[in-house]
């Protein structure tokens, strides 16, 4: 990937993040990633095409984090599940935590036959399934159903969390989440 | 159409149940039912508010009423998850979405409202420190309330000067005096004083307080005496916020030790 297209994403995801995806022109992009309109269009089409890739590479971004923080860990696969929301937390607690794409991009374009609205909600779902293999692999009977529950509360601590840093939701669905993992290991 | 926000949905979850912990829970249920029903309405989109939410205040007052310790973050986060389960529900046919949603919010509200489990070094000194507190608060409240004299003024300006966020007290109480609080408001105090007495709290300076906070701290923390003025409630507030308590048993704390 060129490195001028590497910072024009780079640039984007930052201040989707911090001033809305909506309310940040191509302009704005462009004077903020040192850049110029023709460039960027040079590698994204439309600006629609720009939010898209952003949305794509911040969810691989997190997943590869993830998937990484498992790979390092000795948690037998039983325990994974409830780690999740260790690392889950760690993630939002650091400083560059700015939210979750997916979750900002879905509030700002509601409109179900809109791209971006279908991305954002393909990746809710994946992540999803991803919460149910964990608990699948750690013998939960009912995984979708908890996956559904985990997510729910995942979902509703970020957005909590976007909206006033350090807010603290995330340590109580932590905390939510052990209660309904240990209740469907009984 | 913003059901989530409509009147008929406040008035519903008012009397959907007895308790506030049910009440918070019942949203689910009715926004289920909303979904099942026939359809008259025109297209609903489930989407948070961009401004000030009704639902989000009314959940507030709840989770004050029910013992959360971040009643605002628990209305926020229950919020959002009835949104996005309204949504998986409405456009993804998922049928139990508002159940599970229900499942999760329980643990979440347990979560918030569960007892802290803290052991003291030293449990029966931390007693009978506040004990002791207790006493000799009360002692100074007779004393200050009928002698009607200030045995500490000079210690008064001092405390007005460390504590953060207390803003302009003297007259405020008398000039607010005619602003009476909602019962929910009341209800949502009285909450947090009965918690306040489930645990071991060490208690405040009181004899350190503006004198202007010293009638609100022992008629409303003190003694209990809640009062229906809104300034006095929100002074009250202030001053249980500076209030730490644990609440371990007292039999489980020394049997750890």
């Amino acid at each position: 990937m060129s490195v001028l297209r590497e910072r024009i994403l780079s640039t984007a995801t930052d201040l989707f993040q911090t001033r809305g995806i909506n309310s940040t022109g191509v302009d704005t992009i462009v004077a903020e990633a040192g850049t110029t309109k023709m460039t960027l269009y040079k590698y994204f089409r439309t600006k629609e095409e720009l939010i898209l890739e952003v949305l794509r590479k911040s969810q691989s971004d997190f997943q590869s984090w993830l998937d990484l923080k498992f790979s390092t860990s000795n948690q037998k696969p039983t325990e994974k599940i409830q780690q999740l929301f260790d690392f889950i937390e760690e993630w939002v607690s650091s400083p560059s935590f700015l939210g979750m794409g997916f979750i900002k991009a879905s509030a700002e374009f509601p409109d179900e036959q809109n791209p971006i609205h279908q991305l954002s909600s393909q990746q809710s779902r994946d992540f999803r399934l991803y919460i149910a293999k964990l608990a699948a692999d750690a013998n939960i009977q009912d995984a979708d159903g908890l996956a559904l529950q985990l997510s729910l509360l995942f979902e509703g601590a970020v957005q909590a969390e976007q909206m006033k840093r350090g807010s603290g939701a995330i340590k109580y669905a932590k905390q939510a989440a052990k209660i309904l993992i240990d209740g469907a290991r009984k | 159409m913003d059901i989530l926000n409509s009147e008929w949905l406040i008035a519903m979850l008012k009397k959907s149940g007895s308790t506030p912990h049910s009440r918070l829970l019942h949203l689910f249920d009715l926004l289920d039912d909303w979904l099942d029903a026939p359809k008259m309405q025109p297209r609903v989109d489930f989407k948070p508010s961009q401004g000030d939410s009704p639902l989000v205040h009314y959940l507030t007052l709840e989770a004050a009423k029910a013992g959360a310790a971040m009643p605002e973050l628990l209305a926020n986060q229950l919020y959002f998850m009835a949104i996005a389960a309204a949504q998986e529900k409405l456009h993804h046919q998922n049928p139990a979405s508002l159940s599970h949603a229900k499942n999760a919010a329980k643990a979440l509200i347990a979560a918030q409202t569960k007892r802290e489990f803290h052991v003291p070094k030293k449990p029966a000194y931390a007693v009978a420190a506040s004990t002791i507190l207790i006493i000799s608060s009360m002692i100074g409240y007779q004393f200050w309330k009928y002698n009607d004299i200030d045995p500490v003024a000079h210690t008064a300006q001092f405390a007005s000067d460390t504590m953060p966020n207390m803003g302009p007290a003297t007259g405020m109480v008398a000039d607010a005096s005619h602003l009476t609080a909602s019962p929910e408001q009341t209800a949502a105090l009285f909450a947090r004083i009965e918690q306040m007495r489930k645990g071991n709290c060490q208690l405040i300076e009181a004899l350190q307080l503006p004198d202007s906070y010293k009638k609100v701290y022992f008629e409303n923390i003190i003694l209990g005496q809640i009062s229906v003025n809104r300034e006095d409630q929100r002074l009250t507030n202030q001053l249980l916020d500076m209030v730490r308590c644990n609440y371990t048993p007292m039999l489980m704390a020394n049997s750890k030790n």
